[in-house]
C-alpha cells in the first residue's frame, strides 16, 4: 500500500437506507493540511466519525501509517495518533482548563493506581512532565492565563482553541478539526489559520479539517476533497476545486435552464 | 447545652456512638461519591456492596468464634476479615460493573438497584449467612462486659473508624488528582469526547466502580464488627438512599462536603431518634429524609457545596469572593 | 437471516400468546400444573407489568426520566380502589349476581386511575417541572426522593398505615351443593415465619383468593375432600380476575395506540419526544403535553394497581415497589420509549418469571428479572422492540 499517513479507501457509512457516506477515498500525507468540504449534510462529520472510530464504517478501510484501524475502539485510534475537535464544542466543562488539556495524556502516565495513592517519585515526575507539556500547549493556543478557570467559563473562541490544545496533548500524527472557525470573526479566523500552520510547521502534525468558510479553506489548505450527498465529487488544489463545475453546482445548485 | 428534653443526657457513650455512625456513613458516602460524584455513574445499589462486605467479614469472623477476643489471633482474624470483605465487595463490583457499565447511564441505575435487591434475596436464601435472621459476628478484638468496657469498645472502634475513613478519603483524593482520576472525571463530563481523546472509558468506569464497591465493603467490615450481629434488614434500600442523600447533600464530587453532610445527617438522625425533638419528628423521620432530598435537589441541584471542597471556599473568600 | 425466517420468529410468540389467551378466555386452562397453566399465570402477571411499564416508557420517551415514583402512583391507585371496594361492601356479594360486583369494580378502577393520575399531575407540577432544567442526575434523585416520600407518607397516614390489608373480594362463584362453605376455598402456602423470639416457624399462610372461579378440576377436588382443602399454588389460576386483567390490558393498549397515533394530543406527545425545543417553537404547549403524559401513565398504573392487588389479595404502602421495579425492567426489556415494547416486555417478563418459578425455583424468581435485564441489554442494547439509539458526535 502507499505510505500515506492517513488513508481512507472506499469508505461507506449507511444508516438504514440513508447513504451518509459512500465510496469516499481520502488521503493525508505527512505535514499536509487537507480540507474536506461540502454542503451541509454531505457526510463530512460522518467521515470523521468513521476515521476516528466513533462510528463503525459499513464498508471500506481506514489506515493509519499503513495499519488498518477499522473496528478499533475510538480510544485506541486516538492513542495511535489521531486527535480531533468537535463541531459542537465538547469540552469537559466542569474541569479546569489545565485538566482538560492534561486528560488525554492519561494513557502515557506510566504509573498505576497504587503509585497515585502513594504519590511515589515516579508519579510526581510524570505529573510534572504532563503539566509542563500541558502548559506549553496552553501557551501555544494563548490560554496560559486561563489555566485555572473552568472550561465552561471561557468565551467561545477560547473554547475552540482549548479543544485544539486538548487534542494536541495526544501527540497526534494527524489532527482532525471539525469546523474550527465556526462562529469566529474574520480576525479570529486569521489567528486560527496562523495557529493551524504553526501546528503543522513546528510540530509536524498533519491536519485534516472540515470548514464552511471558503476563504479560510482556500487560504489554508494544500489539497481539498469535496463531498456531496455522501459521495466524493472532486479533489485537488484549491484553484482546481474552485474551477470545478460540479463543485459550483453542489454549492449553488444547477444553473437554471435559461442561463445555460 | 440543649435542654429540650430533660431526661436525655448527652453522655460520652452516646456521642461516641454517633461519631462511629458518622465515620461509617462518611466512608460509605465517600465511596459512592467516587462512583457517582466523580465518575458520573448513577448507582442506587451501594447498600448491596455494603452488605457483601459486612457478610463476608461476618462470615469469616463466625468461623473464628472460638478465638479469644483481644488475642493476637483475634486481631489477625479481624484484619484478615477486612481484606476478605474488601476483596468480596470488589469482586461483586466487578461482576455488576463489567456487564452494566457498557450500557447507558440510566440502565446502570436500575441494574444497581436490582443488585441491591439480589444481594438481599441471596442472603435470605443462604442458611450459612443466617438466612433472613441475624448472623452473629463474634467479638474478635474486645468483649464488652460492663459499662466501662462498652465505653472503651466504642472508643476503640471510633479510632478504627476514623483511621479507616482517613485511608478511604486519602486514597480517593489522591486517585482523583492523578491522571487516572482526571480520566474518570472526563468520562463524567463527556463520555464520547473522552473516548475520542484516548480514554478507554469502560475500563475507567469499571475501575472506579470496583474501587467504590471495595470501599463500601470496608465500611461493611467495620459495621459488622461494631454491631456484632447483622441481618438483611440492615441493608435495605433505605440505607442506599441515605448514602445517596449524604453524597447529594455534600455535593457530587466534594469529599469534605461528604464528611460534613454525613456528620450533619447522622447527627440529626440520632438526635431525632433520641427523641430530643419530640416523638412526632422521630416518627416522621423517613418522610423528612425524602423531603430533604427533594428540597435539596430543587434548591441546590449540585448539593450544598457543589463540586467545591471546603478549602476551595476559603480560598475563594481570600481572593475577594470572585464568583465562579 | 432471511426476512421470512425473521417474520416467522416474530410471529411464533405472538401466535403462542394468542393461543394461551384464547384458552384462558374460553375457560379450559387453569387448576392444573401444566405448562399451559403456568403460561396463563405468566400472561396475567405480564399484563399487569405491561400496565405499569406503559407509564414508565411514556414518561421516559418524552423527558428521558426514570420516574421512580411511578410505583407509588400504582400504590396510591390500589388504595383508592381498596377504599371504594371496601366501602361498597363488595364482600357481601357473590359472583352469581355479577352486576353489583361489576359496578363496584368499575367505580374502583375509575377512582384508582383518577387518584393516581391526579397525584402524578401534582408531583409533576411540584417536583419534576422545576427540576427539568437542572440536569438528569438531579431529576433522577428527585424521583427517588418522591418515591420515598409517597411510600412513607402512606405508612404514616392514619387512614392507610404500614400494615398489610386483605383485598376486599366478593364471595366465590360456587353453587352451594358443591362447596359447603365458600369462605373455606382459600388456598394455602407453607411459609416460613420468624417468631418474635427469633425462631423459625413453618406455618400455613392463607392466600386469600376469593375472586376465583372454579375449574372443573378444582371443583372435583373440593367435592372429594369435603370442602376443607389445602391447594397448592397454581391450582386456582383461572379466575375472573385473570381474564379481566388480560382483557383490560388489550383494551388499554388499543386505546393508547389510538390516542398516540390518531389524536392531536398524541401527535404533540410524539413531537415533544422527538425534539422538545423544536416542538415548543412549533407552538406545542410542552408543559401541558408532559403533564398529560404523566397523567396518562399514572392513570394506567392506577388500573394496574387495582388489578395487581385483586390478583394477589392484599395491599400495603410498599405494594408499588416490586411491581414498579419489575415493570421498569419490562419497559427496558421491550425497548424503553416504545409503547408496543412495554406490552411485549411486560408479557415476556411475566411469562419467563412464571415458567422459571414453575420449572426451577420460586425463591430465586425475583433474581431472574434482573439477570434477564442484563442479558437482553447486552445482546440488544435498545431492548426487544427499541429503535437503534445513536448519540450524535
Amino acid at each position: 500500500m502507499s505510505d500515506a499517513l492517513l488513508e481512507a479507501r472506499a469508505l461507506c457509512k449507511h444508516f438504514g437506507g440513508l447513504r451518509a457516506v459512500h465510496g469516499v477515498d481520502l488521503c493525508v500525507d505527512r505535514g499536509e493540511i487537507v480540507a474536506l468540504i461540502g454542503p451541509n449534510g454531505a457526510g463530512k462529520t460522518t467521515c470523521f466519525n468513521c476515521i476516528t472510530g466513533a462510528d463503525v464504517a459499513t464498508a471500506g478501510d481506514v489506515r493509519l501509517g499503513g495499519t488498518s484501524v477499522v473496528g478499533w475502539p475510538a480510544w485506541r485510534v486516538a492513542q495511535a495518533g489521531v486527535g480531533r475537535t468537535f463541531q459542537n464544542i465538547r469540552l469537559f466543562k466542569e474541569m479546569t482548563v489545565l485538566d482538560n488539556v492534561r486528560t488525554p495524556a492519561a494513557f502515557r502516565a506510566g504509573y498505576g493506581l497504587l503509585a497515585a495513592v502513594l504519590r511515589t517519585r515516579a508519579y510526581r515526575a510524570s505529573e510534572a512532565r504532563t503539566e509542563a507539556r500541558a502548559r506549553e500547549l496552553l501557551a501555544l493556543v494563548e490560554l496560559e492565563d486561563a489555566a485555572g478557570a473552568r472550561a465552561r467559563e471561557l468565551p467561545y473562541g477560547d473554547q475552540r482553541r482549548l479543544e485544539v490544545a486538548r487534542a494536541l496533548m495526544l501527540e497526534p500524527r494527524v489532527l482532525l478539526l471539525d469546523e474550527p472557525a465556526a462562529g469566529m470573526n474574520p480576525s479570529e479566523k486569521g489567528e486560527l489559520a496562523e495557529l493551524v500552520r504553526r501546528i503543522r510547521d513546528e510540530r509536524g502534525v498533519a491536519v485534516l479539517l472540515i470548514e464552511h468558510d471558503m476563504k479560510f479553506v482556500m487560504g489554508l489548505s494544500e489539497r481539498i476533497y469535496v463531498l456531496d450527498h455522501g459521495e466524493p465529487i472532486a479533489c485537488g488544489t484549491p484553484s482546481e476545486v474552485r474551477a470545478d463545475p460540479r463543485v459550483v453546482e453542489a454549492y449553488l445548485g444547477a444553473p437554471a435552464e435559461g442561463a445555460r | 447545652m440543649w435542654t429540650l428534653a430533660a431526661e436525655f443526657q448527652f453522655s460520652w457513650l452516646w456521642v461516641a456512638e454517633v461519631l462511629v455512625g458518622v465515620a461509617l456513613y462518611a466512608m460509605l458516602a465517600a465511596s459512592l461519591n467516587l462512583v457517582t460524584g466523580f465518575g458520573g455513574m448513577f448507582s442506587l445499589g451501594h447498600h448491596g456492596f455494603f452488605a457483601v462486605g459486612a457478610y463476608a467479614a461476618g462470615w469469616m469472623a463466625s468461623l473464628a468464634a472460638s478465638v479469644e477476643p483481644g488475642s493476637a489471633a483475634g486481631w489477625a482474624v479481624f484484619a484478615a476479615s477486612a481484606v476478605f470483605a474488601v476483596a468480596a465487595s470488589a469482586a461483586a463490583g466487578l461482576l455488576v460493573g463489567l456487564p452494566c457499565l457498557r450500557l447507558r447511564g440510566d440502565y446502570l441505575a436500575i441494574a444497581t438497584l436490582a443488585f441491591g435487591e439480589i444481594v438481599r434475596i441471596v442472603i435470605q436464601n443462604t442458611p450459612a449467612l443466617g438466612g433472613s435472621l441475624e448472623l452473629n459476628v463474634p467479638r474478635l478484638v474486645m468483649r464488652p462486659r460492663g459499662l466501662a468496657e462498652v465505653e472503651s469498645f466504642r472508643e476503640l472502634f471510633l479510632v478504627v473508624g476514623v483511621a479507616a475513613l482517613a485511608v478511604v478519603l486519602v486514597v480517593i483524593r489522591n486517585i482523583v488528582r492523578s491522571a487516572h482520576g482526571r480520566a474518570v472525571v472526563s468520562v463524567r463530563e463527556d463520555e464520547i469526547a473522552s473516548e475520542l481523546l484516548g480514554v478507554p472509558t469502560t475500563r475507567y468506569k469499571v475501575r472506579a466502580f470496583v474501587l467504590g464497591a471495595a470501599f463500601a465493603g470496608l465500611a461493611g467490615w467495620y459495621y459488622a464488627h461494631y454491631t456484632g450481629s447483622i441481618a438483611p434488614a440492615n441493608f435495605d434500600m433505605l440505607v442506599g438512599i441515605k448514602i445517596l442523600l449524604i453524597v447529594v447533600l455534600g455535593g457530587l464530587g466534594s469529599l469534605t462536603g461528604t464528611v460534613l453532610a454525613a456528620a450533619v445527617l447522622v447527627g440529626l438522625e440520632r438526635l431525632l431518634q433520641s427523641g430530643v425533638f419530640g416523638e412526632d419528628l422521630k416518627r416522621w423521620m423517613q418522610v423528612e429524609y425524602a423531603l430533604i432530598l427533594i428540597l435539596v435537589m430543587l434548591l441546590r441541584p449540585h448539593g450544598l457545596l457543589g463540586r467545591f471542597e471546603l478549602g476551595d471556599l476559603f480560598r475563594r473568600r481570600a481572593r475577594g469572593g470572585r464568583a465562579a | 437471516m432471511s426476512p421470512r425466517l425473521r417474520l416467522l420468529l416474530q410471529a411464533l410468540p405472538a401466535l403462542a400468546l394468542g393461543y394461551v389467551v384464547v384458552r384462558m378466555l374460553v375457560g379450559d386452562v387453569g387448576g392444573g400444573t401444566t405448562l399451559l397453566d403456568y403460561l396463563s399465570i405468566g400472561v396475567t402477571q405480564g399484563a399487569i407489568y405491561a400496565f405499569v411499564a406503559l407509564g414508565y416508557t411514556m414518561v421516559y420517551g418524552i423527558i428521558r426520566l426514570i420516574n421512580f415514583a411511578h410505583g407509588e402512583f400504582f400504590m396510591a391507585g390500589a388504595f383508592a380502589g381498596y377504599f371504594v371496594l371496601r366501602d361498597a361492601g363488595i364482600e357481601r356479594w357473590a359472583l352469581p349476581q355479577p352486576w353489583p360486583v361489576l359496578l363496584a369494580y368499575l367505580a374502583a378502577l375509575l377512582a384508582a386511575a383518577l387518584v393516581a393520575g391526579t397525584l402524578a399531575l401534582v408531583a409533576e407540577a411540584a417536583c419534576y417541572r422545576p427540576i427539568r432544567k437542572a440536569g438528569r442526575v438531579a431529576a433522577l434523585l428527585t424521583a427517588v426522593g418522591l418515591s420515598l416520600l409517597l411510600q412513607n407518607l402512606a405508612r404514616q397516614w392514619p387512614a392507610i398505615g404500614p400494615t398489610q390489608r386483605p383485598w376486599p373480594a366478593p364471595r366465590m362463584w360456587a353453587a352451594a351443593d358443591e362447596v359447603p362453605s365458600p369462605a373455606d376455598a382459600h388456598y394455602y402456602e407453607l411459609k416460613t415465619f420468624t417468631s418474635p423470639t427469633g425462631e423459625r416457624v413453618e406455618r400455613e399462610k392463607p392466600v386469600v383468593f376469593k375472586g376465583a372461579t372454579m375449574t372443573p378440576a378444582v371443583r372435583q377436588r373440593l367435592a372429594a375432600e369435603g370442602g376443607r382443602n389445602v391447594f397448592r399454588k397454581g391450582e386456582l389460576s383461572r379466575t375472573v380476575v385473570d381474564r379481566s386483567i388480560v382483557l383490560m390490558l388489550a383494551a388499554a393498549a388499543v386505546g393508547l395506540w389510538f390516542l398516540v397515533q390518531r389524536t392531536r394530543t398524541g401527535k404533540a406527545m410524539r413531537a415533544v419526544s422527538e425534539d422538545m425545543a423544536a416542538a415548543r417553537l412549533m407552538g406545542v404547549n410542552v408543559d401541558r403535553v408532559i403533564a398529560a403524559t404523566f397523567f396518562l401513565g399514572a392513570f394506567l398504573a392506577g388500573l394496574g394497581g387495582v388489578a395487581y392487588c385483586a390478583k394477589y389479595g392484599q395491599v400495603d404502602p410498599l405494594t408499588g415497589f416490586m411491581p414498579g421495579l419489575k415493570a421498569f425492567i419490562a419497559a427496558v426489556l421491550g425497548g424503553i420509549g416504545s409503547i408496543p415494547g412495554a406490552v411485549v416486555g411486560g408479557l415476556f417478563l411475566g411469562v419467563s418469571e412464571n415458567l422459571f418459578a414453575a420449572e426451577v425455583s420460586t425463591e430465586w424468581k425475583d433474581v431472574l428479572a434482573f439477570v434477564l435485564l442484563v442479558v437482553v441489554l447486552l445482546l440488544k442494547p435498545t431492548g426487544l422492540m427499541g429503535r437503534p439509539y445513536r448519540e450524535k458526535v
